[in-house]
């Protein structure tokens, strides 16, 4: 629930920072009866005011309400993992959005050809995959598929990084 | 009608089309297999994927991913009670206690058949009914555009959420994401921070695989699968010779084909809601409604018809009003925006070769996924056992090399990172994303059709006196009170009956 308080009160507050970014929109040179702000006004005056009745309802909600549809919420994830035979780890998600963060940074200054299968491994490893051969293999395996897939066929210039990265991946792609 | 048949017939005759087809009906079989990986995941991932292909080989293979997908699901959901899509949840309460009696084919072979029929029902309806809707729609002026999009954003806010008012912040937020960048009508900048990128606007298919694409890795990424499902498929054949008995539940067929066909027309309903729909009437109108859950052949076969006939009905105002029907259909309006053709009734005058190459595809892929679906069980172990880091990593593979592909620079997989991240938070809290999707799709032409009409009119009266928009509008304020209006008679019903 907590969560869900932090969420809608940050859009919320980017929406009412939003409108006064909206408020300095110059006008227009061409012909427009409502003028250039009205629109963006519009969806943003709509979305700061369904965003603040739903904080003040997640507000005023009683402790006894609330602790009751937390619980039910908590009961109803258990069950569901249970029939699933799956389980949510917090961590997990937390070095999901790290490596990904890390990965697409990476791209630019080393290239695919490299940030992709070191990415991958230490993706693989993390995430509970253990044989060692197959953690090299596979991680360049699928770099080199997807590398003939899309550079050779469907001609996307990939990411080939900077300097001495940038010299490697023209040698490949 | 006939000259554009065959003109559908020319597109799919081409062997490269032809492929095109049979790879979106094989990836939807696997994604309909693989838990998790929705339809609606996987079209917005392969959207710039596709985008070196000709916008007509596009959205046929969508279209088939699409179709294929919605059988795919029930497979597992028979066999292991683990449904591939949301929409085979239901084949599972018939569906699998028929397969553990014994009768395993028996239940392969009515999903599957019964969701070739509705497939094929469905895309027999998109050829007939499109024409018709856009031949209307032709007619339309700014008024009937802006009361059309204003319907499609209210129905997907009460049909298909929970929460309207979380709902409504979805859909505003979509609304605002293709605010930022140069005003097409003005000209002037809006939120772009001084940012050469932003003036060009965010990219609408970067934000449909952050949403989709990207959440779906960090969702399966932070999962941990505790207890592996027993495969026990090596009886599991399809028998397809039940198809005989629809001759005996004639009402079914054509209670469940319209249902679901009249739920995939509605903006932002799909084809699990028809689904739901069709068991429960097909319950209702039941001499024995006690037996259903025990195994029925209705139970298996009524969800199936609705849902693929779901799909096809989804396409409709998807290809003729740019309204989509359901999630998915609004990845595939994504898409064909993505290629740079607008969605509408002008497509059917401009592109009938498209629209056309389209309609024949789809009902092409709801003939042959019937036998793909006869591979995908003898490949169903194979499927399931990839291992999750290869299959999560790969998901993320095809979400930068998609968003990357549609400019070749890197702040669309930017952008794709932060409305992946933003997804995945909305959708842990109960904020709906299709709304959000609807938002960027329908936001640009609600506000041309808004501004262009205020400078033809000169004054707001037109959007509201027009007898077409007026509708529009009227059906719009309905839509909105429509969950109100159902809390009240639900009340009523529990007052009189506990009275």
């Amino acid at each position: 629930m907590t969560g869900e308080k932090s969420i809608t009160a940050l859009i919320c507050l980017f929406s009412v920072i939003l409108f006064c970014i909206a408020t300095t929109i110059p006008p227009s040179k061409v012909k427009s009866p409502l003028g250039t702000t009205f629109w963006p006004q519009l969806i943003l005056t709509i979305l700061f005011t369904s965003s603040a009745i739903h904080l003040v309802k997640l507000l005023l909600r009683k402790k006894d309400v609330e602790r009751r549809l937390a619980r039910e919420t908590e009961q109803n994830r258990i069950k569901e993992e249970e029939e699933a035979g799956e389980r949510r780890v917090f961590p997990l998600l937390l070095f999901g959005i790290f490596i990904s963060f890390m990965y697409i940074l990476c791209l630019s200054w080393v290239g695919f050809a490299i940030a992709t299968p070191i990415s991958m491994g230490i993706f693989m490893w993390i995430t509970g995959y253990r044989k060692k051969v197959m953690l090299g293999v596979i991680p360049l395996g699928i770099t080199v598929v997807f590398l003939l897939l899309f550079v050779k066929i469907t001609y996307i210039p990939f990411p080939r990084g900077v300097g001495i990265f940038r010299s490697f991946s023209f040698l490949l792609y | 009608m006939f000259d554009n048949i065959l003109l559908g017939l020319n597109f799919i005759i081409n062997p490269i089309n032809f492929l095109v087809v049979i790879l979106g009906v094989i990836l939807g079989v696997i994604v309909g297999i693989l838990p998790g990986l929705g339809s609606t995941a996987s079209v917005a991932i392969l959207i710039p994927v596709t985008l070196w292909m000709t916008p007509t080989q596009a959205i046929a293979m969508m279209g088939a991913l699409y179709a294929s997908s919605t059988t795919g699901g029930s497979i597992t959901s028979i066999l292991f009670k683990i449904p591939g899509e949301s929409n085979a949840a239901v084949v599972i309460f018939d569906g699998f206690p028929m397969a553990k009696k014994g009768n395993v084919s028996r239940a392969l072979g009515l999903a599957m058949t019964a969701s070739a029929v509705g497939g094929i029902f469905s895309a027999i309806m998109l050829m007939t009914v499109s024409p018709w809707v856009a031949k209307v729609a032709l007619k339309f002026d700014q008024a009937e555009y802006f009361a059309l999009c204003i319907f499609g954003m209210s129905a997907v806010s009460s049909l298909g959420s929970k929460s309207q008012l979380k709902a409504l912040i979805s859909l505003c937020i979509g609304l605002f994401v293709v605010i930022i960048g140069v005003s097409k009508i003005t000209a002037v900048d809006r939120f772009t921070f001084g940012s050469l990128h932003l003036r060009y606007g965010v990219n609408m298919a970067a934000v449909v695989v952050g949403l989709f694409g990207f959440a779906e890795f960090l969702r399966s990424t932070a999962t941990v699968v505790f207890k592996k499902p027993e495969y026990q498929v090596k009886q599991s054949k399809i028998n397809l010779g039940v198809i005989k008995e629809f001759l005996h539940m004639k009402v079914t067929v054509i209670r469940a084909n319209l249902i679901g066909l009249i739920v995939g027309i509605l903006p932002g309903t799909g084809s699990t809601i028809a689904a739901i729909l069709a068991y429960n009437e097909e319950i209702r109108w039941s001499k024995h409604p006690e037996k259903f859950g025990t195994g029925l052949d209705e139970g298996i076969a009524a969800p199936e018809f609705a849902d693929n006939a779901a799909t096809g009905g989804a396409l409709i105002p998807a290809l003729t009003l740019g309204i989509p029907g359901s999630s998915t259909a609004a990845m595939i309006l994504a898409a064909l925006m993505s290629h740079g053709v607008n969605p509408g009734p002008r497509l059917f005058i401009e592109k009938p070769e498209l629209v056309w190459g389209v309609f024949v595809s789809f009902l092409f892929a709801n003939v042959v996924m019937i036998f793909f679906s006869i591979l995908g069980i003898w490949a169903i172990v194979k499927v399931l056992n990839i291992p999750r880091p290869i299959l999560n990593w790969t998901i993320l593979l095809l979400c930068v090399i998609g968003a990357f592909g549609i400019n070749n620079n890197m702040i669309d997989v930017w952008i794709m990172f932060i409305f992946g991240f933003l997804g995945f938070g909305l959708e842990k809290y109960g904020f709906p994303l299709m709304p959000l999707v609807l938002g960027v799709i329908l936001g640009p032409l609600a506000e041309t059709a808004l501004e262009t009409g205020m400078v033809i009119y000169g004054s707001f009266w037109p959007f509201i006196t027009r007898p077409l928009a007026a509708t529009f509008l009227i059906f719009s304020l309905l839509s909105a009170l429509f969950p109100l209006i159902r809390h009240m008679i639900a009340n009523k019903r529990a007052k009189t009956s506990t009275g």
